[in-house]
């Protein structure tokens, strides 16, 4: 197996006639930190969109911890290791700040058997599949049975993952904030949170839509900290789409450039910068504009 | 005052049945914004299912324990599986479309079991007459809890006016005390209701799938992308409100003896205004509601007269929209403009 948690094989995405993204190719691995720029419409959502599983590619494929991943629904995907956040916030707003993490957290609590014994059982004889649903459904209605039963764990259970979300916020700086409601939260903080929320699925790559977005120029400075001393605490590869430039071409170590759903450029931030093709799709843009 | 006791145990009896129904309306229209009015025909189904496994049971299982749970058990597996179909095959395609397609979608269903069990479909087989759809006359429902009563109470009479008293009539006993009777029934099915919707406030508020429906409700995409499977959990949410109203079908059916295909249309629009009036998508609102609205009612029907029943208890919606549009235990939803 190589040792690449996100593989883009050839993605291509049309609605109809128009091709959104077009032999999209990209490797992730643990402890990288990349790119992806585009002027307005060159599909860097729907780059995001294909590889969570909201959209199926209609060509080409996703691979996320070695399996292939299309078609598959998205809750299925984050559970392989692939978590986002994005670029309108969507926090569940009526929740407090623990709240929102602790629903990821609890998402993907650890399972009753091993994913191995699992795996096995489910690639094995016919009997041993029917043994592996038998044992899938007892873990997920073990707290059906725990809670009317009244049996203990709830509490330790609940504890846990309280402790594991508060330790999400204490990193993403958010712990003062725990108790205040989601929409309540100045935007930085949102900004933050949705990050803090993707942390909870215990994710192998992060997939960040614009982190920085309508944070100042101070706030910007300190996520580029921050998302470097992510990478390195969970030992994350990180995929972050980004309009700041600056931030971008700071912290990425190699950068794809996409222009209406193309690959235009792939590269280190210098060898990017000095490309002819970006300089024109930006310039081009900013003349129309 | 009596009379009022009386009352009371009678509104809580019927609040108790509103309040199964009107959790499955509230739950569903929690995960994903639906009034599913196909709701109360579920409910109906599980009257007639029970009457069904009661029937097949024989005479011989009336009035036991195990005949009761069987009958209890059967509608509930029924039901809960009606109510995957629905979803899975009826509302689950058009989740993406705008929401008045699956409403519209939901009163079809409605009408197709309504008036579905309408029609008498009873083929021979195998030289047996076995009937698959019962037709329009009302049945009798069995007496699956054999009726007993639990306690009588004797209350002093209020003593009558002095010009209405015969001094010629001999003093009779009986007049001095009015009698306030409980049923075996009405305390059976109070129990079981109130078990149920404890099993229920366990499972939203104690449990992943509670917490995953409650994430469900908010933003079903974004839960997805956390890892929560919103298909299973829509789909068990259908289940579970429909088990639950397969017991109000048996639990309303016990009381009424009386069951007709058209019981649900009536019942589950009464039970949908309980859920308003309690605020719609909140489990305890529910409850709250459907005792409210049957107390009203069994005190209009007490009181006034059985004619103004549903006119009281729309106008009470009414009431409460208008003093409390999110209503009684609703949280309010602030637009942005």
């Amino acid at each position: 197996m190589s040792d690449a948690q996100l593989e883009v094989k050839q993605a291509t995405m049309r609605f109809g006639g128009l091709k959104a993204l077009s032999e999209f190719s990209l490797t992730v691995k643990r402890g990288d930190l990349l790119g992806l720029i585009g002027p307005n419409g060159a599909g860097k959502t729907t780059a995001f969109n294909v590889l969570t599983g909201v959209y199926a590619p209609t060509t080409g494929d996703v691979l996320v911890s070695g399996t292939r991943v299309n078609g598959r629904r998205p809750h299925e995907i984050n559970r392989l290791g692939l978590a986002r956040t994005f670029q309108n916030i969507r926090l569940f707003k009526e929740l407090t700040a623990l709240d929102n993490v602790k629903v990821a957290v609890l998402a993907n609590t650890r399972p009753l058997f091993s994913r191995e014994l699992m795996g096995r059982l489910r690639r094995g004889t016919g009997a041993q599949r029917a043994g592996a649903k038998v044992l899938g459904a007892l873990d997920n209605y073990r707290d059906w049975w725990r809670a009317i039963l009244g049996t203990g764990g709830f509490h330790q259970e609940e504890a846990d993952v309280t402790a594991r979300a508060g330790q999400l916020l204490e990193v993403m700086g958010l712990s003062a904030r725990a108790d205040e409601l989601a929409k309540n939260l100045p935007y930085g903080d949102q900004r933050r949170l949705e990050i803090a929320r993707a942390l909870g699925t215990n994710p192998q790559v992060l997939l960040l839509d614009e982190p920085a977005a309508g944070m100042n120029t101070r706030e910007k400075a300190d996520l580029m900290v921050l998302i470097r001393a992510l990478r390195d605490k969970f030992s994350l590869g990180i995929l972050l789409i980004e309009h700041d430039m600056k931030l971008v071409m700071g912290i990425c170590e190699r950068i794809t450039v996409l222009d209406h759903g193309e690959t235009i450029a792939v590269g280190t931030p210098a060898e990017v910068r000095a490309n002819p093709k970006v300089i024109e799709a930006y310039l081009g843009e900013a003349a129309h504009a | 005052m009596a009379g009022l006791l009386q009352h009371l145990i009678n509104g809580l009896a019927e609040g108790t049945i509103y309040a199964l129904v009107a959790l499955g309306y509230t739950m569903v229209y929690g995960v994903l914004k639906l009034i599913n009015f196909a709701h109360g025909d579920v409910m109906m189904v599980g009257a007639y299912v029970g009457y069904a496994a009661a029937f097949v049971l024989g005479d011989g299982a009336l009035g036991s324990l195990w005949g009761a749970v069987l009958v209890f058990l059967v509608s509930i597996l029924f039901c809960g599986l009606l109510g995957w179909l629905v979803e899975r095959f009826a509302y689950r395609p058009l989740r993406e479309k705008p929401r008045l397609t699956a409403l519209i979608t939901a009163i079809g269903i409605s009408f197709t079991l309504s008036y579905g069990f309408q029609l008498k479909v009873q083929p021979e087989i195998a030289g047996k007459k076995v009937t698959l759809l019962p037709g329009a006359d009302p049945r009798t429902f069995p007496e699956i809890i054999t009726p007993a009563e639990w306690v009588t109470l004797h209350v002093p009479a209020p003593a009558p006016a002095p010009d209405e008293v015969d001094p010629a009539a001999p003093h009779d006993a009986a007049d001095d005390f009015v009698e306030i009777i409980i049923w075996n029934w009405q305390v059976i099915s109070f129990v079981i209701a109130l078990a149920l919707m404890g099993g229920l406030q366990v499972l939203v508020f104690r449990t992943k799938f509670g917490r995953a429906m409650r994430a469900v409700s908010h933003d079903h995409r974004v839960a997805a992308l956390l890892g929560i499977p919103v298909d299973r959990v829509i789909a068990l949410t259908f289940m579970l409100g429909s088990a639950l109203a397969a017991c109000a079908g048996i639990l309303y059916a016990i009381k009424d003896t009386l069951i007709q295909p058209m019981l649900g249309v009536q019942l589950g629009l009464k039970a949908f205004v309980a859920a308003v009036i309690g605020g719609i998508g909140n489990v305890q609102g529910a409850v709250l509601g459907a005792v409210a609205l049957a107390l009203c009612e069994e005190l209009v029907v007490g009181y006034a007269s059985s004619s103004w029943r549903d006119a009281v208890a729309f106008g009470f919606l009414i009431v409460v929209l208008l003093l409390r549009p999110q209503g009684l235990l609703g949280r309010v939803q602030a637009e942005k403009v």
